[in-house]
């Protein structure tokens, strides 16, 4: 799984962190160098300009010397005062232990004739002193020439001295200067460098992150096949991988859901097939034998007969409740919508229960006129919504009367149902939708019942776009208000 | 003489027992691959075909008689398994002439014979 290009991006976030650093680091450390060395070689430059400085100092004494040795003897000469023979030799003689106080190696390098003056010294100036007149005037020759050559070596060695001063300066403010444009170049690279570095760092984890987060809200939203690209072996690429694990396993695991849903549907369609087959058989049976195909039969068999023919109707009244139940679910719920009479749909549901009031003596009261508008319903599924209602409202009373009163609104029918029977507390009333609840004193009446039944109705009247509001008082009633709108709105996906 | 195709014995039996009490006579066959074959054998007066059935479902056998057989318009009583919207559209579609929900009530059984029975036959 590995790319064979080596690439930053694809490398562990440590790694890219460290050599991040590491440049970083480096760079600082190029630079500080850099400077270090450029102030070190300032430094000598600074310092061979100071030698320059003085040996010109000296020299410039040097040459002072030289004048006023003229001088003196130019003085002497003239007055021939022994006097300013005597200043004279003084100032010979310093001039001499200078020389000595100085290298060779000084003198040599600014070609400065030492012999000559030693030899000057030494010879010459003696004549001087025992007066001989054409001596003299001989050394002063001499003298003067020796003079004019000393300055002479002095001046140029001095001209020399400016000439590398200037060279010196000259060559330190260029270097500075290269440095300086060396500093410049080095940070502007190391500025788009480090954007660069940056950038790719940022992508490195800001695209793979987008990815999943745009992979997650398509996973979200049931494209279960939603995967990542596992780019490379970095954290991120880890991250993807482990993303990838985890849609794999929930897909793998929704699909067994969806498995195990179809075999539900399979086995709850077998499982009733496989009870309605018996069911039809038995409660064909029974007709027969009650409606006297079979020959006649005596009062106790056609009792015990309609005792069998009802608990066959409850087992069958299950079945199909738990089919419905099972649609609901699944969401399968479908409508046969056509223009349906409410009103002969009522009425209907109340011939259907009306044995069942007789039996219990409760007065069943309808307050409608059959002058109502008609609804977009399904005549089927009302008519069970209806009886279901109207046969719970008989079961659960003991005795007074079941009230029906429609209402035509403004953009729909509003049936009431009204009991004076048992009603129910405010706990029981919450449960009320619940699959398979049934309320305590419900159970204790031994009226049959599955729970299953306002599960149902609900959900028809939620299929139409109507409403079912139940409002109860213990011991004194059940008020149910079913609303139906004319128009069908099919429910958007 | 009416055609019956259900593979139910008691079922069967008793459809057979009643409508022969009422009077009329009766072709019993016992899966549906039975009943695309015995169907051409005769012309009847109506059929009463079930729905869940080895061989062929119910269905089948309505549109091989609506489709292919010699005598498309026969009155076809189809007996569902329940009155869902599922098995109303497939009567509408395959042009059954009625269906009768199981269990259903031998007597309710009889009133649609007579009402889709075809006289002459």
């Amino acid at each position: 799984m590995l790319p064979k290009r080596f690439r930053y991006a694809d490398q562990p976030l440590l790694v890219q962190v460290l050599f991040t650093g590491i440049v970083v680091s480096g760079f600082v450390f190029a630079q500080l160098g850099l400077l270090s060395w450029q102030a070190y070689r300032e430094t000598q430059m600074r310092s061979s300009l100071q030698i320059i400085l003085d040996k010109n100092i000296e020299l410039n004494r040097l040459s002072t010397k030289f004048y006023h040795l003229n001088d003196q003897l130019e003085q002497y000469v003239e007055s021939q005062n022994l006097k300013y023979y005597r200043d004279f030799i003084e100032t010979a003689e310093s001039i001499k232990e200078f020389w000595k106080s100085k290298s060779p190696v000084f003198l040599k390098e600014f070609s400065i004739p030492k012999e000559q003056i030693d030899f000057y010294v030494s010879k010459y100036l003696k004549p001087i002193k025992f007066g001989n007149k054409k001596n003299i005037s001989e050394s002063r020759q001499q003298l003067k020439f020796i003079f004019n050559q000393t300055l002479t070596s002095i001046n140029q060695a001095l001209l020399e001295l400016e000439n590398q001063r200037e060279q010196l300066n000259g060559e330190l403010f260029h270097h500075s200067d290269g440095i300086f444009s060396i500093l410049i170049w080095m940070n502007l690279c190391f500025l788009i460098f480090f954007s660069f570095i940056l950038i790719k760092f940022y992508r490195s984890i800001m695209n793979p992150l987008s990815d999943l987060s745009a992979a997650m809200r398509n996973y979200q939203e049931g494209k279960l096949k939603t995967r990542l690209p596992v780019l490379n072996q970095s954290e991120i690429g880890f991250l993807a991988f482990r993303f990838n694990e985890m849609a794999e396993r929930t897909e793998s695991m929704v699909n067994e859901l969806k498995k195990l849903d179809v075999l539900k549907t399979e086995f709850l369609s077998a499982v009733s097939h496989e009870l309605r087959t018996p069911l039809t058989s038995i409660m064909g049976y029974i007709k027969l034998l009650v409606n006297g195909d079979a020959g006649p039969i005596n009062e106790d068999q056609k009792n015990f007969l309609e005792i069998i023919e009802a608990s066959s109707l409850r087992l069958n009244h299950l079945v199909d409740d738990l089919l419905d139940v099972d649609r609901i679910e699944s969401g399968k719920i479908s409508l046969h919508i056509e223009s349906t009479d409410v009103v002969s749909v009522l009425r209907e549901s109340i011939k259907s229960v009306t044995l069942l009031a007789e039996r219990k003596k409760i007065i069943l009261e309808s307050d409608f006129s059959d002058q109502i508008r008609k609804c977009e319903a399904d005549r089927m599924r009302l008519l069970q919504v209806f009886t279901n209602l109207l046969s719970n409202a008989i079961k659960y009373t003991e005795k007074g009367s079941v009230r029906i009163k429609v209402q035509e609104n403004v953009d729909g029918i509003n049936v009431e149902i009204e009991d004076t029977g048992m009603g129910m507390n405010e706990e029981e009333q919450k449960n009320l939708f619940r699959k398979f609840f049934r309320t305590p004193s419900a159970i204790e009446t031994h009226e049959g019942g599955t729970g299953l039944g306002l599960v149902i109705v609900k959900a028809i009247v939620d299929a139409h776009g109507g409403k079912i509001t139940i409002q109860s008082k213990k011991s004194v009633g059940t008020r149910v208000e079913t609303f139906i709108p004319f128009i069908y709105k099919l429910k958007s996906e | 003489m009416i055609f019956f195709a259900e593979d139910d014995p008691s079922i069967g039996q008793l459809v057979c027992f009643k409508l022969k009490k009422a009077g009329f006579s009766i072709h019993w066959v016992r899966d549906g691959s039975l009943a695309l074959q015995e169907f051409a054998l005769n012309k009847w007066g109506l059929v009463i075909l079930d729905v869940m059935m080895p061989g062929a479902d119910g269905w089948t056998v309505l549109k091989h008689i609506r489709e292919e057989s010699e005598d498309k318009d026969v009155p076809v009583l189809m007996l569902t398994a329940r009155g869902q919207k599922s098995d109303m559209d497939l009567a509408d579609q395959n042009r059954a002439t009625d269906f009768l929900k199981k269990p259903f009530d031998p007597e309710d059984l009889v009133k649609k014979v007579k009402q889709h029975l075809r006289g002459d036959l």
